[in-house]
């Protein structure tokens, strides 16, 4: 195989495929990128074997075949060589690929393409259409609340729940890590009623930067087969492993009934917390929230420290209430919504608390107090 | 810098313990024992005893038979636990380094006092000294730089004396001893060793590599050849680093009464509890020991779920350990309950743990029955399985609270002396017994 590509087209494509890779080297192809020429274009494609890639670049095919190679090194090399040139790749045989631009050639080692594990075929799939720009900020809204703890396997991920509702599609998705949850609804054109998957949060993510890149339509494809799932935006397909595990009952954790609400500007509040915190100590963070007539007081007192108190103006219903909650939980929150005020709702001091933004029902936060 | 450790060994030491109150004990064979009946095994031999053929585990009758002079003498624990005092006693003059591993057994680390206290078999032959001196104990001591090694060192002494091993010159000094010493090889390792590998020494099996061994031993291998090399890590751990809450009770005539028992074990896991409210802690692992009157005993340990300090998490988890414990028909004369692993609790509650209200509740309910009992005595309220269908007598409880199994005792708590109205006869009566298998069935709550 041997072609030539834009160094930029060539990079971006290889830039795609970094974050997917494999990093622990336990299975050696998968450290490498799978780059296949045929007619106008170059494919290249990644897996760890729970998320994949494939995009296409175009090139200058001058012979057809296929080669994998490091990721790392080959973008490595490509990010080095000078811009706006065009580089010649001609795979030498045994696996070994030489990368001329201008003065500069490199001779790449390379493992056989055929060892390279193919991604979940979903040609004849029935894809559901989502603006893209919504997903991106229904992810955005939610990823942060979904667990790292890898023995709470099924908390890694987010729940894709699509469903109909009084004749308009809905889609929901929920991220909990069994302190906080995180939920977002909205409406979603023609999705199937009754489809609901738990995503990988490392599937999302890279799902997320797709839908950060520009493309030429605002709008991604999505289809659930078995165990897969997959994200389509224009040329590149993203397959993702779903997690095959029950997703709790986040219904039953969100209160309706809320004795004590209180209406505070999101802006202030996030930065009386950042001040406050400051005291706190690393392993528990416990901010004491203090509501009452006209204000809430944000209050932390550590014996090793010292002791900090802010106040916020705040619209308050109900009887005082003191609460402590942890403030790096508080905070993740309240910089993922966008409104100006924020309205916290909470029954006692060990019920979850639950925070949405003010006028609009799409989204809601549960946090769970601390009990100190 | 190369360790220094001590094993202090006191041989049969609860008849040494005998023979240091009573003298005229000392040259006879002596064998502890049960007295109640001839069937009862043999706990502890003397050398005298052993040199005609008895041994711990054989019934009293068949060790009279072979030594018609034995004379046995009924178990001891108060004056076991008085010894054990004793000998911890005499260690902290040396280090705060200190380790009981069982009866008349103690590690004691060295390491670092050399300039202060001079070497270690110096040390050893003091600590000998003081031990014949004081107590008329004879022990043997091993000096060695590991746990392990030196406790090997000390059994392989026939008369007291002090073994030491030579930092480095380990491997050499295990090398000839038999397979059996070491640690984790018991009679199915040793038999699969000598049988089917014709390894009979330590030194064959150090000469073996790590892959070898894993074929007949599996993961036990690396540890097996690292033992057989003199190799042991282990740090001397004094008992105050493992914090524990314990509760013992001791009954004058064995009880075989399940329902009994089982109300002696709830209020010890109670008395448990509310110390545990009361450190802040949560328990991870719970041990329950009992002793029966024919002198043998049956422990078993169980891991508990999270949140098992308030009373009826503790009644549920000490139930089923009951039942896994109680095995034999035979009366049980003592039982011991240690709530091990005590960590602080998670401050951060959980969204899909029980529902919010229902803990809150409960935690309510719990605090309120502790401001009780704080005020008026632990027996103002009492949990319903608390109370014995027939109250059998208590002879005495022993109470520690063990940061590092101090031995320091308490009277049995009588703060129901100050208690106002309790109608505990209504209690009984109304109290239904669970069937064996189904945890208490019925819980109440009595107000002052």
């Amino acid at each position: 195989m041997s072609f030539s590509v834009n160094r930029e087209d060539f990079l971006q494509g290889l830039s795609r495929v970094q974050s997917i890779v494999e990093r622990k080297n336990t299975v050696p192809i998968l450290s490498n990128v799978l780059i296949e020429g045929s007619g106008e274009k170059l494919r290249m494609q990644a897996t760890d074997m729970e998320v994949g890639i494939s995009g296409f670049v175009g090139a200058r095919i001058s012979s057809e075949g296929s080669v994998t190679l490091s990721a790392r090194k080959l973008f490595e090399i490509i990010k080095e060589l000078p811009a706006e040139t065009e580089i010649d790749l001609q795979v030498l045989g045994e696996n070994v690929a030489q990368i001329t631009c201008g003065t500069s050639s490199f001779e790449l080692k390379g493992l056989p393409s055929g060892d390279y594990p193919s991604l979940p075929s979903f040609e004849d799939g029935d894809f559901v259409t989502l603006d893209a720009e919504n997903l991106r900020e229904m992810i955005r809204k939610t990823i942060y609340a979904a667990s790292t703890d890898e023995t709470r396997y099924n908390l890694t991920g987010i729940l894709f729940q699509m469903e109909e509702k009084n004749g308009e599609g809905i889609l929901r998705l929920v991220a909990t890590d069994g302190h906080r949850l995180a939920l977002v609804e909205k409406k979603a054109g023609n999705v199937r009623g009754g489809e609901s998957v738990v995503i990988p949060r490392k599937s999302l993510n890279e799902v997320r930067r797709l839908l950060e890149e520009e493309g030429e339509n605002a709008i991604i494809e999505v289809d659930f087969k078995k165990q897969h799932g997959v994200f389509r935006k224009d040329s590149t397909v993203l397959t993702t492993r779903l997690i095959d595990m029950a997703f709790p009952n986040y219904a039953q954790v969100i209160p309706e009934d809320r004795k004590v609400t209180a209406q505070v500007s999101r802006e202030d509040m996030i930065h009386a917390i950042r001040r406050v915190q400051l005291l706190s100590s690393e392993r528990s963070r416990a901010v004491r929230f203090s509501f009452g007539p006209d204000k809430m007081t944000v209050h932390i007192n550590n014996p090793d420290l010292g002791m900090a108190t802010e106040t916020v103006p705040a619209k308050f219903e109900g009887d005082a209430l003191e609460v402590t909650f942890n403030a790096r939980y508080m905070l993740d929150t309240l910089t993922s919504m966008e409104s100006d005020t924020v309205e916290i709702s909470i029954n006692d001091e060990l019920s979850p608390c639950v925070l949405s933004q003010k006028g609009e029902e799409d989204y809601l936060a549960v946090i769970m107090p601390m009990r100190i | 810098m190369d360790r220094d450790i001590l094993h202090l060994h006191i041989p049969s030491f609860p008849i040494a313990l005998a023979r240091a109150s009573d003298p005229s004990l000392r040259r006879r064979p002596v064998a502890v024992a049960p007295s109640h009946s001839g069937r009862a095994p043999v706990q502890c031999v003397s050398r005298e005893a052993r040199s005609d053929g008895v041994l711990e585990g054989m019934p009293l009758f068949r060790a009279r038979r072979l030594c018609p002079s034995l004379y046995a003498i009924p178990p001891d624990p108060a004056l076991l636990s008085k010894g054990s005092r004793l000998l911890v006693g005499l260690a902290r003059r040396y280090t705060p380094l200190w380790e009981p591993s069982s009866p008349g057994r103690l590690y004691l680390d060295l390491t670092g006092s050399g300039r202060l206290l001079g070497p270690g078999r110096d040390v050893a032959l003091r600590l000998e000294r003081e031990l014949e001196k004081s107590f008329h104990f004879s022990g043997t001591v091993g000096v060695a730089g590991n746990k392990m090694v030196s406790r090997i060192a000390s059994g392989c002494l026939e008369k007291p004396g002090i073994c030491d091993v030579l930092r480095g010159s380990e491997a050499g000094f295990l090398a000839p001893l038999p397979v059996s010493v070491l640690p984790g090889v018991g009679s199915l390792r040793e038999r699969a060793m000598m049988v089917d590998l014709n390894l009979k020494s330590v030194g064959q099996v150090a000469s073996l590599t790590v892959p070898q061994l894993t074929l007949v031993f599996g993961s036990f291998a690396f540890l097996l050849h690292a033992r057989a090399v003199g190799f042991d890590p282990s740090p001397v751990t004094p008992p105050g680093n493992s914090p524990a809450v314990s509760e013992e009770i001791r009954l004058d005539e064995g009880e075989n009464d399940d329902d009994i028992l089982l109300a002696h074990l709830h209020r010890m896991a109670q008395r448990c509890g509310l110390r545990l409210r009361l450190m802040d802690r949560d328990v991870s692992r719970l041990e329950l020991t009992l002793n029966y009157s024919d002198g043998f005993s049956a422990r078993k340990t169980a891991r508990t779920h999270a949140s098992a300090r308030d009373d009826r998490n503790l009644f549920a988890e000490v139930f089923n350990l009951f039942l896994e414990t109680s095995t034999r028909r035979v009366g049980v004369a003592s039982m011991k309950l240690v709530c091990g692993g005590l960590r602080v609790r998670d401050p951060q509650l959980k969204l899909f743990a029980p529902a919010a209200a229902e803990l809150s509740g409960k935690a309510s309910l719990q605090e309120a029955i502790d401001r009780v009992r704080e005020r008026f005595g632990e027996e103002a309220v009492m949990w319903g399985r608390c109370i014995s269908p027939v109250q059998s007598p208590e002879s005495r409880v022993q109470s520690s609270e063990a940061r590092g199994g101090s031995y320091s005792q308490r009277p049995k708590d009588q703060g129901g002396d100050s208690s106002p109205t309790l109608n505990v006869d209504d209690l009984a009566k109304s109290h239904q017994r669970a069937p064996r298998g189904v945890p208490g069935s019925r819980t109440r709550v009595v107000s002052p």
